[in-house]
């Protein structure tokens, strides 16, 4: 699994120990104390969060990256088991348990290990292929995170409210870089997410092209097209991110080179029907015993060879073509990704 | 004394080859009741009363009619009655040799039995009966009065039927077909000659044959669909199942005096290289390389078909009777070439409607471990030619198709499936698995009207069912087979690969293994059942008792209890179709006619457990039907005026060139234009059309 797709979508969890790690005491009681110690690991994870989200944005190496990932992964482990060493505040076990159960979870997600959440049977039957069992194994994760994370909210107001504790939200450096980091990546994540589904679509039309698997050539084509058009019309309604239009323009460019492409793809259909054909044409006539063959048999060979030949070239032609523009606008949307990245995350370490 | 050394060492080779068959038969028996315990769906114990069941089942399968042992011979195999379980555990090894042995006897006795009595013409004005026997009986002659009275009445039987088919011509009177009994008499001699001839000199060794029966009688047991086959067997049917199979290159027919004729030649093949060969030559004689010659007087079609495939190695000699009179040998040897029986053909049927016609008789990649690009691909290149000629609908007629790879069949359905599940198979572990639509989209999405009937079965019926619970066809024709189960075959070797069959480098056979069940994406199966069509049509075989409930061990039909994600598409109109197909019906003479040779038929087999052995009374009663069948094939030969037929631009290109093409283009033309099943049909998709447009 890529780096992008795995980090984009930590921002979902970034979002809820954004939220707690921002709490403060204002009274400063033990009860106070017994929060901020909590909130105190979160602001751990939060930063080697940051500092991961920053090394994958700016283009740090792979190397260098899977450190970053590992270390957030020993943070998320150790706050975890610093927390589930406290003793109940007063008998009250609930606040411990809850953000130890919360971490639980944010560790098996931080680790792609989602079968430990979601029953990954159902996910595999309701997908199509690894893939996209991935992504909604990710989207089924997400629910079960929201729910967690609100419940972790509801326990701290309701310890706060019973040790009369009153909670403000602060803002240090690291929550606001988070903040804006998280942004970016959401936008990214949504532009990428459309483009994912045609290009991997693509890919399937490609491969059964390779293999002149005809009834795989049109089921693709026909899903491409329709893929392509509704990431067009969702490109439609989203906006360019403080000003910068680059990944909609590259992503619109890509997807409408999609649909164009499906609208050739019967020249490559043809071109294989006509080649079996030619070659059926070809030993019909072969079959022939020269004494056998009259002129006008020679003259309809002929004319097939012709026609055959016009069809290898036109074929040709419009593979390179395709190969051509494909291959510029693939590079053109990683580029424009990893320079949009770049651009508006924010640095950290 | 030199004769005398000779014919010792002779009959000591001959029993040395004897008893190495047994061997191998041994050995086999013990390693196919090891693969069926291990792998079969529901294995069953192997006890005392599978003993039994095989028992009864082998002594049906070697004497059907109860015209070879007598109560004698089934009173010496009774004492193995339940010993068969011991052999398959391979604690006790008797049965099989004492029985092979027992029916050469009795095959060579019977042979001297009809001779004698066919030496002398039958008095049909007796008023005499032949009962059948029950097919679960083993009820056989209690002495030799008896047997010689069973084989009598038996062969004025045959003799009888063959006279009431003198009858196809229409001259024809009761007294010019009697005049034809030793004619009649003599063809029953040969075909009772050549029927104990196969057996005794089977092209795989007689010993080896028996052998194949008693396997296939254990494995029935199991479930009517595993099968035990031998080497031979598998090589050849494996060979067949190819679109690039092992043939001599020609095409037979049966001439009106019954001649087995050259009806065609394909190009390039070793018939037409042979340059000997011609259309119209009549096939007097078939000699494979070391056997003896097979005379084919009185031969049918179908005989000579089975003799034509019984080797792909050797060479054959065939012995023909030219249009002059003279008579030639021509020695031929099978290639590989191209079988356009096996390769899909599309057509365009325009009348009211521009239609599209595919028929896929049968699944040409039979096993999942064959290319991905089967039928399925070449359905879709279909498709795509007919999409070209603008076609308002497509019918896809399945009937006659008895499946093959699943895997084809859910490609097939993909065709016309954007995506999601098609249907559930549960293994042995009994955990249902859903098998998806691999590829996203569809080739076609306009109306669909799949026609299939009572021989439409297995992979047919995933296809029927799927797009019957997804409402993407109309369903059209008669209720199918009822198989809901799949197969795995397995080498009986176990050190083979089974993925890599196509050389089987052992001297034993393979098992076909009943290894799972299919459900339907609702949970239910079409097992014993079938799939019921939308809008039914009269078949003349529906009240025949040939489908998979009329096996005693199917597999029984159940469902399963899983909850499967799909979206259906809209409701078809099916009432309104139905309603229509059938006030239209009532008035096709045609359809009138089938429906009363449905019911006369129907009527006839009720009492056909008893049949009258005299002329008048015989001919009266099969007569009518008989009748009716030659009126239905006049109205038959009538060209239909709803459509005409088209070939795609594709293949008029392809048939400018090659006569052979033309020449079997033409003869489907005529066939799809003269169906009235298909006439129904174009004329139910015009309506589809119609009811969905408004």
């Amino acid at each position: 699994m890529n780096h992008f797709l795995r980090f984009s979508f930590f921002f979902i969890l970034a979002g809820f120990l954004t939220g707690i790690s921002s709490l403060q005491a204002q009274t400063f009681t033990s009860g106070g104390e017994y929060m901020n110690f909590i909130g105190g690991q979160y602001k751990e994870i939060q930063k080697d969060m940051l500092s991961y989200t920053s090394a994958v944005a700016h283009g740090k190496s792979a190397r260098k990256v899977e450190s970053k990932r590992k270390e957030l992964l020993q943070t998320n482990k150790d706050a975890r088991k610093k927390i589930a060493a406290m003793t109940p505040y007063e008998g009250d076990k609930n606040l411990r348990d809850s953000a130890v159960a919360f971490l639980d979870m944010s560790f098996h997600i931080l680790n792609d290990d989602y079968a430990k959440i979601v029953n990954m049977e159902e996910v595999a039957e309701q997908s199509y292929d690894a893939m996209e069992a991935y992504l909604l194994a990710q989207d089924l994760a997400n629910g079960k995170l929201q729910k967690a994370g609100e419940m972790l909210d509801l326990t701290e107001k309701s310890f706060a409210a019973s040790h009369n504790i009153t909670l403000v939200e602060g803002k240090d450096e690291v929550s606001r870089k988070m903040a804006i980091a998280a942004k970016v990546s959401n936008y990214q994540r949504v532009l990428y997410l459309i483009f994912f589904k045609s290009y991997k679509q693509e890919m399937y039309l490609l491969d059964a092209m390779s293999k002149k698997d005809i009834n795989g050539i049109e089921q693709n084509k026909s899903t491409l097209l329709a893929y392509a058009t509704e990431g067009l019309k969702k490109l439609d309604t989203i906006r360019a991110y403080n000003g910068d239009n680059s990944i909609l323009t590259s992503c619109r460019a890509l997807l409408e080179f999609y649909k164009n492409e499906c609208e050739k793809i019967p020249t490559v259909t043809n071109y294989f029907i006509k080649e079996e054909n030619f070659q059926k044409v070809k030993k019909a006539f072969d079959a022939k015993r020269e004494s056998e063959r009259k002129q006008a048999d020679v003259d309809q060979y002929n004319k097939a060879t012709n026609e055959m030949n016009a069809s290898v070239n036109e074929y040709n032609t419009l593979t390179v073509q395709l190969n051509n523009t494909r291959g510029k606008l693939i590079d053109n949307w990683n580029k424009t990704s990893s320079n949009f990245l770049d651009k508006h995350t924010p640095k950290y370490k | 004394m030199k004769k005398h050394i000779i014919s010792t060492f002779v009959s000591s080779l001959l029993l040395f080859s004897f008893s190495l068959a047994y061997a191998q038969a041994d050995k086999e028996t013990l390693l196919l009741g090891a693969i069926l315990e291990k792998n079969h769906y529901h294995p069953k114990p192997v006890d005392d009363q599978l003993s039994k069941e095989v028992f009864k089942r082998f002594l049906k399968v070697l004497d059907p009619n109860s015209l070879y042992f007598t109560a004698e011979e089934l009173k010496l195999l009774s004492v193995h009655e339940r010993s068969i379980d011991d052999e398959l555990k391979g604690t006790s090894w008797k049965f099989l040799p004492l029985i092979t042995e027992m029916y050469k006897q009795r095959l060579l006795k019977a042979e001297k039995t009809f001779t004698s009595i066919l030496e002398k013409p039958f008095d049909f004005t007796l008023n005499e009966t032949l009962s059948f026997t029950e097919s679960d009986s083993l009820d056989f002659a209690r002495d030799e009065k008896e047997y010689l009275q069973r084989w009598r009445k038996w062969l004025k039987y045959k003799t009888l039927k063959q006279l009431i088919s003198l009858y196809s011509d229409s001259t024809a009177t009761d007294q010019s077909v009697l005049l034809k009994e030793p004619q009649m008499r003599q063809k029953v001699k040969l075909v009772q000659q050549r029927t104990i001839k196969r057996m005794l000199e089977h092209p795989h060794g007689y010993e080896n044959y028996v052998a194949s029966l008693y396997f296939n009688a254990i494995t029935y047991y199991f479930d009517p669909h595993s099968v035990y086959m031998s080497k031979t067997d598998w090589e050849n049917f494996d060979a067949q199942l190819s679109t690039e199979s092992l043939s001599f290159g020609m095409d037979l027919d049966e001439n009106d005096a019954g001649d087995i004729t050259i009806a065609r030649l394909v190009p390039g093949g070793p018939a037409w290289k042979s340059n000997e060969i011609h259309k119209g030559d009549i096939l007097t004689e078939l000699k494979w390389e070391g056997k003896d010659a097979v005379d084919l007087t009185g031969a049918d079609l179908h005989e000579v078909e089975s003799l034509l495939e019984s080797s792909n190695s050797e060479r054959l000699e065939i012995t023909l009777r030219l249009a002059n009179g003279m008579f030639k040998t021509v020695s031929l040897k099978k290639e590989k070439i191209r079988d356009d029986a096996n390769i899909v053909k599309s057509y365009i049927l325009k009348g009211e409607k521009k239609i599209g016609y595919i028929s896929l008789p049968g699944f040409y990649s039979q096993w999942e471990n064959m290319s991905p690009l089967g039928c399925s691909n070449d359905v879709a290149k279909e498709i795509v030619k007919l999409k070209q000629e603008n076609i308002d609908g497509l019918i896809l007629d399945i009937r006659y198709n008895g499946g093959g790879s699943l895997i084809e069949g859910l490609n097939l359905a993909g065709i016309f499936i954007n995506e999601g599940p098609l249907f559930m198979m549960q293994s042995s572990d009994r955990k249902p698995y859903v098998m998806k639509d691999m590829n996203r989209g569809t080739v076609y999405d306009g109306p669909l009207i799949l026609m299939v009937n009572g021989l439409s079965a297995s992979a047919s019926e995933v296809l029927a069912s799927t797009l019957q619970d997804y409402n993407r066809a109309v369903i059209v024709g008669s209720t199918t087979y009822g198989k809901a189960t799949g197969q795995i075959v397995i080498p009986l070797d176990t050190t083979m690969n089974p993925g890599d069959m196509s050389d089987l480098k052992s001297p034993y056979g393979v098992a076909t293994v009943t290894v799972k069940k299919l459900y339907r994406i609702t949970g239910k199966s079409a097992q014993l059942k079938g799939v019921q069509p939308d809008v039914h049509l009269p078949d003349i075989y529906e009240n025949m008792d040939y489908k998979e409930a009329a096996y005693t061990f199917a597999l029984p039909c159940d469902s399963v209890n899983k909850k499967v994600v799909y979206s259906p598409l809209s409701p078809l109109p099916i009432k309104s179709l139905a309603n229509k197909s059938s006030s239209r019906i009532e008035k096709k003479e045609n359809f009138l006619l089938l429906e009363k040779i449905i019911d006369s038929q129907t009527r006839l087999r009720k009492d056909m457990n008893t049949v009258s052995l005299n002329f008048s009374v015989f001919k009266n009663k099969i007569l009518d039907t008989y009748k009716q069948w030659q009126l239905l094939e006049k109205t038959g030969d009538t060209d239909s005026s709803t459509f005409s037929v088209i070939n795609t631009s594709y293949d008029r290109e392809l048939m400018r060139l090659d006569d052979y093409s033309k020449e079997t283009n033409n003869v489907l033309i005529e066939n799809i234009r003269q169906d009235i099943y298909i006439e129904e049909t174009f004329q139910i998709i015009a309506d589809l059309i119609n009811l969905t447009k408004n």
